[in-house]
Formats: C-alpha cells, sequence, structure tokens
C-alpha cells in the first residue's frame, strides 16, 4: 500500500496562500513519518508472533503461501529493468509449485473434528495414543496426526475444545495444549477435565485436575508465566472467566467432576439457569424454565451414575419449591 | 530556506480501497466469527499496520505501539464469537486499538508528566545547533516533538484523518464527535504545528 504522494486535502487547506505552503510541508513531512513507520512494520514478523500468543496453527506452515503477496508492487519507473519473459515463466512455475505446495500444506491443515450430540458421549483417541472422553454438545479438534507438516511432528499436540472432556494424555514429553475459546491448558502428563462453556457470551473454562500436572492461562494473557496457574494436586481446580485470570487452585471432591463418565451427572454450587442448561447437554432434553431465577437459590447435586433426567428434575424441583410437566418437546419448570 | 520537494499529486492516485481479489472486511469477518484462523490472519494482514501507524502516532513510543496493536487483535481472536452483531469490522478494531491507547495513558500519565519535564531539561539544556538545515528529514524529527505535544483529540484527528482506508465519518464516529468538529481539530493542530515550524525557523536565524 504505497502512496508516496499525498497532497492536503482540500478541506484542510488555509485561507492564505503563505499558510498552504506551510501546511502542505507539514503534512508530507507527516507523510513521510507515516511511510516510515509503515516499511518498518514486518506484518510477517508481528503475525508469527500473534499467531504464537495465541496458540493458533500455522506456526510455520501458513509462511510459505504469503511472502510472495506482500511484498510491496515495485514502483512503476523500476520496472523498465525487468527481464522479459523467460525470466517470467521461471516466476510463474516457481508460483505455481508454491501454489501447489500450500494447497496441499491447507489441506493437510485442516483439523480432524469431532463433535458430540447432546445427550451423547463418546470417547476419542488421539494419534499418539492419548484419549478424550467427551460430554454431550461438545466439539474438539486437532490437527491431523498431531503433524505440522506430513511426517513433520509438530511443536506440540494441540486440541481445540469447546464443551467438556476429560483427557488422559500420555508421553509427556512433547507438549499437549488443550485451548478452549478464551483459556490455553498446558498438560504436563497426566489427567484432567475440562469444561469450557460459551453461555451468556462470557466464554467460562474450568478444569479439575486427577493426576500429573497441568496448567492454565487465560488465551488473551501474554505469556502464561506470567498469568497462568499450575494445577499439581489431585482434585485441584481451577476457572478461567472470559479473559480475567485463572482463580487460584482449590480441591474439590473428584466425583464432581467424574460423574457425567459414569453416565451420571453432577454440578457444583450453581444458579438453576446454568443447572439446567448442563442437564440439557448432559440429556439431549430441552429445558424451560417460567419463573423468576432470583428467587432460585445456587444447589448442588451428584447422581454417581445412571442419572435420569426426570429423577433430577423431581429433585430439583424439592429443593427449589418448583413443579415440573413434561412438555411437547421436553420438560417444563414452574413455580407453582 | 530551501523548499522541501513538495510532492506533486498523480491526478488519478487516490485509488481507495484493497486489490479487488482478496475478501473483503465484511466476508473475512463473518468468517473469523466462525473460528477461521486463515481470515483472522487476513485481517491482521490488512488491518495490524493501520492500526500500528495510528497507535504509534498516539503514544510515540514505538514499541509500545507494538505491543499495543499486539492486544488489540488478541483481544479481538478472544471477541470473535461476538463478530456476528458487529457492524464495520475496521471501525471496531480501530476502536479497541483507541480504548486500549487511552486506558495505556490513563495509566501512565504520571509517568509521562516525569518524561515531559525531562524532556522540556533536555530542550532547553541544548538549543538547536545553528548549522542545521530545515531539511526534510530534521522537520520530520521537530515534528515527531511538537505533535507529542499537541492536546490529544488534535493529534488523534490529525493521525485518523491520514489513514487511507477510513471515512471522515468513521473517524468522527470512533472520536465520539460531529464530522465537522474533526476537521476542526485537524484545523488546529496544523496551525500549531505552523507556528511552531516558525519559530524554529526564527530560532534558526537568530
Amino acid at each position: 500500500m504505497d502512496n508516496d504522494t499525498s497532497p492536503l486535502p482540500p478541506d484542510l487547506r488555509p485561507p492564505d496562500a503563505d499558510a498552504e505552503q506551510d501546511y502542505e510541508r507539514i503534512w508530507a513531512a507527516l507523510h513521510r513519518t507515516d511511510e516510515a513507520r509503515a516499511s518498518e512494520y514486518d506484518v510477517d514478523a508481528e503475525w508469527t508472533q500473534l499467531a504464537d500468543r495465541l496458540d493458533l496453527e500455522g506456526d510455520a506452515p501458513s509462511a510459505p503461501e504469503k511472502p510472495t503477496t506482500d511484498r510491496p508492487a515495485r514502483p512503476p519507473d523500476q520496472r523498465k529493468d525487468a527481464r522479459p519473459s523467460r525470466y517470467a515463466r521461471r516466476l510463474a512455475t516457481a508460483v505455481l509449485v508454491l501454489c501447489a505446495v500450500a494447497a496441499g500444506a491447507w489441506w493437510w491443515q485442516q483439523p480432524v473434528s469431532v463433535t458430540t450430540a447432546a445427550g451423547e458421549r463418546t470417547t476419542v483417541t488421539f494419534p499418539d495414543g492419548s484419549t478424550a472422553e467427551v460430554n454431550g454438545a461438545t466439539t474438539l479438534s486437532y490437527n491431523r496426526g498431531f503433524q505440522s507438516f506430513p511426517f513433520v511432528p509438530a511443536s506440540r499436540r494441540r486440541v481445540r475444545l469447546t464443551g467438556e472432556a476429560f483427557f488422559d494424555v500420555d508421553n509427556a514429553e512433547r507438549p499437549f495444549h488443550v485451548v478452549t475459546p478464551n483459556a490455553r491448558i498446558e498438560v504436563l502428563g497426566t489427567t484432567f477435565d475440562v469444561r469450557a462453556r460459551t453461555d451468556d457470551d462470557t466464554p467460562e473454562t474450568t478444569v479439575a485436575l486427577s493426576s500429573g500436572r497441568v496448567r492454565l492461562t487465560p488465551t488473551a494473557a501474554a505469556t502464561s508465566s506470567r498469568s497462568g496457574v499450575t494445577l499439581s494436586e489431585t482434585g485441584h481446580t481451577s476457572r478461567v472467566v472470559a479473559d480475567q485470570a485463572p482463580t487460584s487452585p482449590e480441591t474439590i471432591d473428584l466425583k464432581y467432576a467424574r460423574a457425567w463418565r459414569d453416565g451420571g451427572f453432577a454440578i457444583r454450587d450453581a444458579a438453576l439457569p446454568t443447572v439446567l442448561a448442563e442437564l440439557e447437554r448432559r440429556f439431549g432434553v430441552p429445558l424451560s424454565f417460567r419463573a423468576d431465577p432470583s428467587e432460585t437459590t445456587p444447589m448442588t447435586l451428584h447422581y454417581a451414575a445412571e442419572a435420569q433426567v426426570e429423577e433430577v428434575l423431581r429433585d430439583i424441583c424439592v429443593i427449589q419449591g418448583l413443579s415440573y410437566r413434561e412438555t411437547s418437546q421436553g420438560y417444563e419448570l414452574v413455580r407453582d | 530556506m530551501d523548499d522541501a520537494p513538495a510532492p506533486e499529486s498523480s491526478p488519478g492516485s487516490p485509488v481507495q480501497g484493497p486489490a479487488s481479489a482478496a475478501p473483503s472486511l465484511d466476508v473475512l469477518r463473518a468468517r473469523l466469527a466462525n473460528d477461521d484462523t486463515e481470515a483472522f490472519e487476513a485481517i491482521f494482514r490488512r488491518l495490524s499496520e493501520p492500526v500500528f501507524r495510528y497507535v504509534c502516532g498516539m503514544v510515540s513510543d514505538e514499541s509500545l505501539a507494538h505491543d499495543l496493536t499486539q492486544d488489540t487483535f488478541a483481544k479481538l481472536w478472544t471477541a470473535r464469537d461476538r463478530m456476528a452483531s458487529v457492524d464495520s469490522l475496521r471501525a471496531y478494531v480501530f476502536r479497541m486499538a483507541r480504548n486500549r491507547v487511552y486506558n495505556q495513558q490513563r495509566d501512565a500519565r504520571t509517568r509521562r508528566k516525569n518524561r515531559d519535564q525531562l524532556r522540556e531539561a533536555a530542550l532547553h539544556g541544548s538549543p538547536p545547533a545553528p548549522d542545521q538545515a530545515l531539511d526534510a528529514d530534521l522537520l520530520r524529527d521537530h515534528l515527531q516533538d511538537w505533535i507529542e505535544n499537541l492536546p490529544d483529540r488534535q493529534r488523534e484527528a490529525l493521525t485518523l484523518r491520514r489513514q487511507q482506508d477510513l471515512g471522515h465519518d468513521e473517524i468522527a464516529d470512533l472520536m465520539d464527535i460531529a464530522p465537522s468538529t474533526v476537521n476542526n481539530h485537524i484545523a488546529r493542530a496544523l496551525k500549531q504545528l505552523r507556528e511552531r515550524l516558525h519559530e524554529h525557523r526564527s530560532d534558526l536565524r537568530s
């Protein structure tokens, strides 16, 4: 984007001609400053830095397909001495080869994705033998073969998660990251549960550790050393809300984190709308609530195994003084 | 006093907008809302340099400007699921950058006061050498100093007005002022800069 000439816009011209000359010079000098800054700005380097900070893929792969397009166009007056056709043909071939490589890299970069419907549960085995038990209404994706290019292992194994899953990670030597919409969990060889929710526009990620060690960092944080939190004891849990710092580790009874994996259902100290949203995900049944949520109290529930949605609803109604009835699709909770 | 080579404007030069082949910002915005990292990269490549220049104009410390630019786009990435309801991506990004600049300035106000005192001392300590010709580069260096001493709003209007892709109304909207006020700010800024230029010239002569 080079405009080497940029006259003073007409609407800024001063009334007298003497001042106009000065204004033009000031404007031209300002423009040179802009250009100097623009030419010093290395967009490739800046992008690499940002991509690394946000843990996006393409640390290496996106670089090869771009450089040709990002060089500023050669100014017209230098074009005369460009060598004609043979050079151009070679260049075209090179560009074609680059494109083919880029297309291959692009295909390879397309992540493998696993999505569960509400009420569904499944187990995913990753290319390195690590596994994840996946709860309902969850999407999980990772790079083909955990490789950045065919046959080139990626520097870290990275799994994106929205929803909830329990990870069992093998081989701690290569970093294993779980990336949620607002946080990053660095795994140091271990088993742990991640719940990444995006209700109410405020993403929230909760991690509960079963064994080993993990590190939780908000995505927006520049480095994990400053604003992350390390979980190292069984039952340690921490939560990242939006881009705030993680809560300091708190020890919970792991039965709450593992109930869903045994077919049960559990939730700790949650408001009723949150409980209902979790129940919808767990059982795949739409639930509606027709009363003022502020009249309900936070609640803790635990069903170790084989929970039925009606059983849970019945208990909720007893606790909150509500009643439920079946609707055409699901259930509805009302105040008597 | 020799004239700086005032560049002539070639007749058809102010061609606006990026190459037609590239997807529009609006398309990229929609793709960004779907977690598309390639769209995010394209947005970054399109907007980060203009944002950087704007931030540079406001904070006048380049490494800080780099950081604030990075922060702006990091925030854009974390807020990507809200992109569906955004009207103009460019305006949105500039607004985020602006918030960062102003927050930063609020935090650094005391620090800047100290620095200003230092600079004041430095200026008094070394008057301009007589053989400093008023050549283009020197003008540019001095301009930086003068611009830093402009009121924030004037400096901001002046900086934004030089962005190729920002329309007059977008600037007014970003700064929360009427479109006509934008030019008032710029006119006042240019007037002040010219006064400094004259002072500087008479310093050189004396």
